[in-house]
């Protein structure tokens, strides 16, 4: 059954059917299932061109797709998909269309930064000298974060954080680099750190932002979103807390310093014993409440255990957001669960990429996925 | 008034030539570049070509706008440049580079000096503070055991670290905050055996420390020989900021020409930014208006004797598959109405320009429901006022200034002026008195109307070779037979005689309709047409969709007839009110008030719902029945980059 929540307009009933509707063009566990057992890149991509990913697949020799073209493009659709919502939204709607999509910016400026940085990490999907593709691709969209020209020709690190519009998340950019404005003067062991420092400033620029919109939105629509945006705030912010304390060493005082100023339902207290707990004591930290199942792993293998906490958090992200679906209300919340689910799918056909490119075990594989796909054969 | 024929056009020829071509297009304004390896596609030579898609001097250019905007200057406009730079681009590079050198070593100065006074002000803060509690910085701890630590931080991160502060052995206290830097000056009072753990946490927040030395402790307990010493930073500061303007006025003809050759380049390879290359040649491939195709190939001639050009019909290279712009040409009152159609879509290249019978419809529909002198002035003068306060925009204000003109001339054929039809007598009918007429007039007008959509229609897929589509389908020349038919038969019987028997009459109308039901097989038979086979149940809902589009598209139109009485009898309730408050004790002032409210509310509020019911008639029952629309503008990279689409 579908009630409409109060308030809801002509143009939020089109949004939340159009995302019901796309919703069931997701791919399902069967699918997920088939495409393990398949034996190349190419073949995962005729598979989904003949489905809901049809459409980014246009001009491109399916036959002889890439690896990294396969998973530009499906970041590339999901970006698609955002922009296409945003012809229905209203004011406030459209906002934190903007604000989500800023993602986007986000990793095409990371992808610049890190290049220009000499790091090895930057991501193919959203390659810097791809941004242009992606924008002819998806030509309705518009950076909000950055300014375009100013980013494609900049040629130090200085002026890739010059072309940033937010002139407090420039500011906050600009700290980061401590001076250093050109890479070769950023000495190797600050390398990491700088780029790391970056990184932070940009997540918490982005996700703090998101949540501050939602935070404000009244009835069951603000209700729902809150619900979205802060799990998702709420599960970064421990991971974070536990990630800088195991891998980068910090003390539970620096860990701190690094959470976001949003909080949804883990309190700056939870969070303070969090960062004086030992990363094995998470489980304890977090009983009662209800992030409680997600550190409760078992201690076997640490490079799994990493993996298998990594996934339950992906997979609490999803089960929330078809906990919205099953609500049953109408309302814009549809949407943003829609693009969750879109965004959780695409990380999952990256996995299986991954895995089907490097002849890894795919009967594990399954075990990545953040959907339930149990042992694969 | 239509859409203008394109040409594709290509110049292969050597770099300086090629420049030089690109250069004069920029002055003309008609070329939009695209990529030669796609425009050439079909050409032996397109295989070949390879592509770059960077423009080199975009940064340079960057730079020094830099320089201006940072120097105080505004950065120069559209500088008049007519050659394109004969200084290579390392040596213009060299230039720019040595000049943002110079810029960086002014600003690190600058820098050194803005922190500098920040210290000194933090310092002052300080001393306050201490001097409040009656204490001075000789009075600070100098224990082994205590320590003290101020810095500067963003208000955020001050946020951070005061959380922070909650769960660590520290105490952190603001001393100020300044709100236009959005800065927090901070003191944190600290353990020495926590020192090296706190200078992580301030490293994580990126607290700017200020080193105190107690041997300045004396001169920190001073104010005024702090002050003393703020005041010439700043003075220091002010003079390094009029470094930079001062040296652009003493170099203004040296950098100007600089600037205009940057400028230039940096234009011509907008223009030439998807450019290829071959064998060493440049190739530079676009669109151009057809009409300029001639000037065009003049001035490449005369300007670069070496350089070849190809150039090719944009319908044939539509045919090939490109996705050729859209530039509209229309008379000029009828180009204010290209709003209109831009706001529902852009037609195609191959599509016909609705623009023309959307203007003249337009002001039609819009004058006949809202006809009347003195709103229809209400509305030009609404307009005018809205259009300069910048609340309307100067597209829509030309097409509602348009239709407040058009509403005042209805106006004298209605012989309203607000409301009141005494003042002048009617060069028509006066609607309220003419009810009879108003219907047959405004269905008269619907019927016109969608004829010439359905006959944009038949035109559109007659010129598609789908022969089939446009004899036997609901939408061809089938259907618009029998809705003529109809309609003549309907009309004739109103008037009282009939222009077929009714035998007659019934054969025709099924012999159409069977016509239309069977068209795809009759097409397929006569022409081996590929009219859409949607399946049978699908077919026959769409054909009687189709027959009651006809019936609701046409009485759609009776709205015409509605709102120009609803106009009347709304303007007669204004009047009728402030007749009656005119009675009451000071009744003249409300009543005018009542008129003046009624008739603004009339003009404002009926005039939106006229325009929208204006527009409701020309999207939904005229481009509805041919329209496609999704054009692409055309866009031609200018010498003006402010009004450029690069």
């Amino acid at each position: 059954m579908l009630i409409v929540a109060p308030g809801s307009g002509g143009g939020r009933v089109a949004e939340s059917v159009k995302a019901r509707a796309r919703r069931a063009s997701l791919l399902k566990n069967e699918d997920f299932r088939h495409l393990l057992g398949l034996t190349s890149v190419s073949d995962v991509a005729v598979y989904l061109s003949k489905g809901a990913y049809a459409p980014i697949f246009k001009g491109f020799e399916i036959d002889r797709i890439r690896r990294a073209d396969l998973e530009f493009l499906l970041g590339v659709s999901l970006l698609a998909e955002s922009v296409a919502f945003k012809h229905y939204a209203g004011r406030k709607d459209k906002k934190f269309l903007d604000l989500w999509q800023e993602y986007f910016d986000v990793m095409l400026f990371k992808n610049h930064f890190r290049r220009k940085m000499g790091t090895p990490e930057w991501d193919p999907r959203l390659a810097a000298d791809r941004g242009d593709d992606v924008l002819d691709m998806v030509a309705d969209y518009q950076l909000t974060l950055v300014d375009k020209d100013k980013l494609f020709s900049a040629d130090s690190l200085n002026d890739i954080i010059m072309s940033v519009k937010n002139a407090e998340l420039r500011a906050a950019l600009l700290e980061a680099l401590s001076g250093s404005e050109d890479a070769s003067a950023v000495r190797a062991p600050e390398i990491q750190k700088t780029g790391f420092n970056v990184g932070m400033a940009l997540e918490r620029h982005y996700l703090n932002n998101l949540y501050a919109h939602v935070a404000g939105l009244g009835g069951t629509e603000g209700q729902w979103l809150r619900v979205l945006v802060g799990t998702k705030v709420d599960l970064i912010n421990i991971y974070w807390v536990y990630r800088v304390r195991r891998f980068f060493n910090m003390s539970p005082e620096e860990a701190l310093t690094q959470i976001l100023k949003a909080r949804y339902r883990l309190d700056f207290n939870i969070l303070t014993k969090a960062a004086f707990a030992e990363p094995d004591g998470m489980k304890g930290v977090l009983a009662g409440t209800p992030y409680a199942g997600v550190f409760d792993v078992d201690d076997g293998n640490a490079a799994l255990r990493e993996l298998e906490i990594e996934r339950r958090i992906y997979a609490f992200v999803l089960a929330v957001a078809e906990r919205v679906f099953l609500s049953g209300t109408l309302g814009f919340q549809n949407v943003a669960a829609y693009l969750t689910l879109k965004m959780l799918e695409v990380r999952d056909l990256i996995v299986v990429t991954e895995t089907i490119r490097y002849g890894l075990d795919r009967s594990k594989a399954g075990l990545l996925l953040c959907r339930s796909l149990g042992k694969v054969n | 008034m239509a859409v203008v024929g394109m040409m594709g056009v290509s110049f292969v020829g050597p770099g300086e030539e090629v420049e030089r071509i690109a250069l004069s297009l920029l002055g003309a304004g008609n070329f939009e570049p695209m990529p030669p390896e796609v425009m050439m596609s079909g050409h032996p030579l397109g295989s070949r070509i390879q592509s770059f898609k960077e423009n080199r001097y975009d940064a340079l250019l960057e730079k020094l706008d830099r320089l201006w905007t940072e120097a105080g200057f505004m950065v120069p406009q559209r500088p008049a440049v007519t050659n394109v730079s004969e200084t290579p681009l390392p040596e213009l590079s060299a230039k720019v580079e040595e000049l943002m050198r110079m810029k960086d070593k002014w600003r690190a100065a600058g820098e050194a000096l803005r922190k500098e006074y920040e210290a000194w002000r933090a310092i002052l803060e300080f001393g306050n503070v201490l001097r409040e509690i009656g204490r001075g910085f000789g009075d600070l701890p100098r224990s082994p055991y205590t320590g003290i630590a101020i810095g500067i931080l963003t208000r955020e991160n001050w946020r951070r670290l005061s959380e922070t502060s909650l769960a660590a052995p520290i105490m952190a206290m603001p001393l100020s905050e300044d709100s236009v830097e959005k800065t927090v000056t901070a003191v944190i009072f600290y353990n020495n055996d926590y020192k090296e753990d706190l200078q992580k946490i301030l490293s994580s927040v990126h607290m700017r420390p200020i080193t105190l030395n107690p041997e300045k402790y004396g001169m920190y307990d001073n104010p005024d020989a702090v002050r003393y010493r703020m005041e010439a930073i700043e003075s220091a500061m002010l003079n390094r900021k009029a470094t930079a303007a001062h040296y652009i006025s003493e170099n203004r003809f040296e950098l100007g020409k600089l600037y205009a050759s940057v400028y230039a380049m940096q234009r011509v390879y907008s223009l030439c930014r998807l450019r290829g290359e071959i064998s060493g040649m440049m190739v530079l491939s676009g669109w151009t208006p057809r009409e300029n195709y001639s000037s065009v190939s003049a001035m490449a001639e005369r300007e670069a004797p070496n350089t070849v050009i190809i150039a090719e019909q944009g319908s044939v290279l539509e045919k090939e598959g490109n996705k050729l712009p859209t530039l509209l040409r229309n008379w000029p009152l009828v180009r204010r109405f290209q709003e209109i159609v831009r706001l529902y879509s852009l037609p195609a290249y191959s599509e016909r320009d609705p623009t023309f019978v959307l203007a003249v419809s337009f002001c039609l529909f819009f004058g006949f429901m809202f006809g009347d002198v003195g709103h229809g002035l209400g509305l030009l003068a609404g307009t005018c006022f809205l259009e300069k306060k910048k609340i309307m925009g100067p597209g829509i204000a030309s097409v509602m200034k348009i239709a407040g003109t058009f509403s005042v001339l209805f106006g004298f054929l209605y012989g309203s002026v607000f409301g009141n039809e005494e003042l002048i007598s009617p060069l028509w009918l006066s609607p309220m008195h003419s009810v009879n007429t108003m219907l047959p007039v405004s269905i008269g007008i619907g019927v016109a109307f969608l004829t010439i959509g359905m006959c944009f229609r038949l035109w559109n897929v007659i010129r598609e070779g789908e022969w089939g589509e446009a004899l036997f389908s609901p939408e061809g020349l089938a259907g618009l037979l029998f809705y003529w038919l109809a309609l003549a038969q309907v009309a004739s019987k109103a008037a009282g005689e009939s222009i077929l028997g009714n035998g007659v009459f019934a054969v025709i109308m099924l012999s159409l309709f069977l016509v239309m039901v069977f068209g795809n097989g009759i097409s397929k038979y006569f022409f081996n047409g590929k009219m859409i086979d949607e399946g049978g149940i699908t077919h026959a809902f769409s054909i009687f969709h189709a027959m009651m589009s006809f019936v609701s598209n046409t009485a759609s139109f009776v709205r015409l007839a509605a709102f120009a009485l609803n106009h009347a009898g709304l303007s007669m309730t204004i009047i009728v009110l402030g007749d009656v408050i005119e009675n009451v004790p000071g009744g003249r002032l409300f009543s005018a008030l009542v008129l003046l409210l009624g008739h603004l509310l009339i003009v404002g509020l009926e005039g939106l719902i006229v325009f929208i019911q204006t527009l409701r008639l020309e999207y939904y029952e005229f481009f509805g029945k041919f329209y496609h629309g999704g054009g692409r503008e055309f866009a031609p990279v200018l010498w003006d980059r402010r009004n450029s689409a690069s």
